[in-house]
């Protein structure tokens, strides 16, 4: 457990020192997600003044009530982008050569893996999630239960994001062309997981894709769980995601040790 | 020559190197943004659009409106990936101090690059189109002529927003944060998605002084017959004309400082 600390908090540092410490990264953090979101809002909101819009989706039918379903979905997927990005950074590791040298060293791979995107997720996150949620807030459409649904709410996006990370890190850390992976994750990420549109609106093929991408169940949790549903209401969808975290970890630890067998017979873990 | 040169040596290194990041990435962005957009309006609208829509976009069919904006939007962010990134590429690859030795011009070089980044875009917006088509949009221009007078002064902002980017990215050795914030800013205050009347007062503003904004409603104005902004054409076109200039103007500075920077 120390040792798994000590990469956690080594991950941190680094990527503080290489990308975080940068003052442009606040264009990232804060100014990117809401560009996103007005785009959204006013995307969506000339079709939500028409004619019985109350019975094709009752929420849609006041503003402040699209607004918080949009940012819920903004603030998600910003957890979910950054470990997104950040293993697209971290790809970057094969060409400068740290990630030959990270191998060499005795850290546990998986641990580094998740330890990346959580190093990532928590210093990219924190300030969008502070004013989405003040913004969530302030649109006064929030009914919890409970103080400690907050907290639900909150494990329900870092868990399956960490673990989402630590399947793509393990996926494009060995890809050759790792930008291109990452924009075809990207897209889809926010298409088929409710984060712009309600699930009613997909597709049912589209539907059934998005209930693979943990995004999805994370995005029922928070909204459910802010529009008043309890804990037990929303028990299959936890259990749900912590099944599918489970198996993105798992994958991840297959696709980790059947790329480092495959890097350490083609000496491919260096790209330059 | 150096037009030709810049052309077929991006056409080489891109399609040896990567070739399927040539056009899927962005082609995929415009197909999910034309998807959300119909899949928003058949289930969300019900296949109807408010009425203040209407009266700020000229238009009522929403999918034309959106297949229009959408496709300038794919041109937009591929041209200004393509000429905003390419200088500060070169010097990351090394490649920058043996292109400015070379007696080659600058405007040549970035026309070829310009170009390239063009015929890439075409085959972008024709896949777009296509779909927009099957989805049901109608994209017959209502004035032929002030449709392409509309995407010649998109295609001129977009340069000069590139030479820009290019001074920028030089200078400051940064391309992440510049590239997306200015894609970013341009998709949600050039009206290519929705009107931009339906933004708040200040924001509005903001947009409408853009560019870009008039040359989309000279677009509009061409594919779906809604009023002509004269005066807004204009003062596009001169405001385009002076931030392409002042990019070229800039860009041997810029170019300086990035191989001062580098020793």
């Amino acid at each position: 457990m120390r040792h798994a600390l000590k990469i956690f908090m080594a991950e941190a540092l680094k990527q503080h020192r290489v990308i975080f410490g940068s003052r442009t990264t606040l264009f990232a953090m804060v100014l990117w997600p809401l560009m996103q979101l007005a785009t959204s809002y006013y995307t969506v909101r000339p079709l939500t003044d028409t004619p019985g819009i109350a019975e094709r989706w009752p929420l849609a039918a006041e503003p402040e009530r699209l607004l918080a379903f949009l940012a819920t979905g903004a603030l998600a997927y910003a957890f979910f982008f950054s470990v997104l990005e950040s293993s697209w950074w971290f790809s970057y590791e094969r060409a400068t050569g740290t990630l030959e040298g990270l191998f060499l060293t005795p850290a546990n791979r998986l641990v580094l893996v998740l330890a990346n995107g959580a190093g990532a997720m928590v210093q990219n996150t924190w300030l969008f999630t502070c004013m989405a949620s003040a913004l969530i807030t302030a649109t006064g459409t929030v009914h919890v239960t409970h103080p400690l649904m907050y907290a639900v709410v909150l494990l329900a996006l870092v868990i399956p994001a960490t673990a989402f990370g630590a399947l793509i890190n393990s996926i494009l850390i060995f890809a050759r062309d790792a930008s291109m992976m990452f924009n075809l994750i990207e897209e889809p990420l926010w298409f088929a997981t409710g984060v712009r549109l309600p699930l009613f609106a997909l597709p049912s093929w589209l539907r059934a894709c998005g209930t693979v991408l943990p995004l999805t169940g994370s995005l029922i949790v928070m909204r459910g769980a802010l529009d008043g549903a309890t804990i037990g209401a929303l028990l299959p969808e936890l259990a749900l995601l912590g099944g599918l975290s489970a198996a993105f970890v798992a994958l991840a630890a297959i696709v980790l040790r059947a790329g480092e067998k495959r890097a350490q017979r083609t000496g491919e873990l260096r790209l330059s | 020559m150096t037009f030709t040169a810049a052309f077929r040596r991006t056409w080489l290194s891109t399609r040896r190197a990567y070739p399927l990041t040539l056009s899927a990435p962005i082609l995929i962005m415009g197909a999910a943004g034309l998807a959300l957009s119909y899949l928003a309006y058949r289930a969300i609208g019900g296949g109807q659009v408010s009425a203040e829509f209407v009266r700020r976009a000229g238009t009522g069919d929403y999918l034309s409106f959106v297949a229009v904006g959408t496709a300038a939007y794919v041109f937009t962010v591929r041209l200004l990936l393509w000429i905003g990134r390419a200088p500060v590429q070169e010097q990351r690859e090394g490649a920058l101090g043996a292109r400015l030795i070379a007696p080659g011009g600058r405007l040549a070089h970035l026309a070829g690059l310009t170009a390239f980044a063009a015929l890439l875009s075409l085959i972008e917006v024709t896949g777009l189109v296509v779909a927009a088509l099957a989805l049901g949009a109608s994209l017959a221009p209502a004035d032929p002529l002030l449709a392409a007078a509309g995407m010649v002064l998109v295609a001129l902002f977009v340069f000069g927003m590139g030479v820009l980017m290019c001074c920028m990215t030089l200078v400051t050795g940064d391309l992440y944060a510049i590239q997306n914030t200015t894609i970013y800013a341009l998709g949600a205050l050039s009206g290519f998605i929705f009107p931009v009347g339906l933004l708040p007062g200040p924001v509005r503003a903001l947009a409408e002084w853009l560019p870009l904004t008039a040359a989309m409603d000279v677009l509009r104005a061409g594919m779906h017959g809604t009023s002509l902004p004269y005066g807004r054409a204009l003062s596009s076109l001169a405001v385009s004309l002076a931030i392409a200039l002042a990019g070229l103007a800039l860009l041997p500075r810029a170019q300086r400082r990035a191989m001062e920077r580098s020793y």
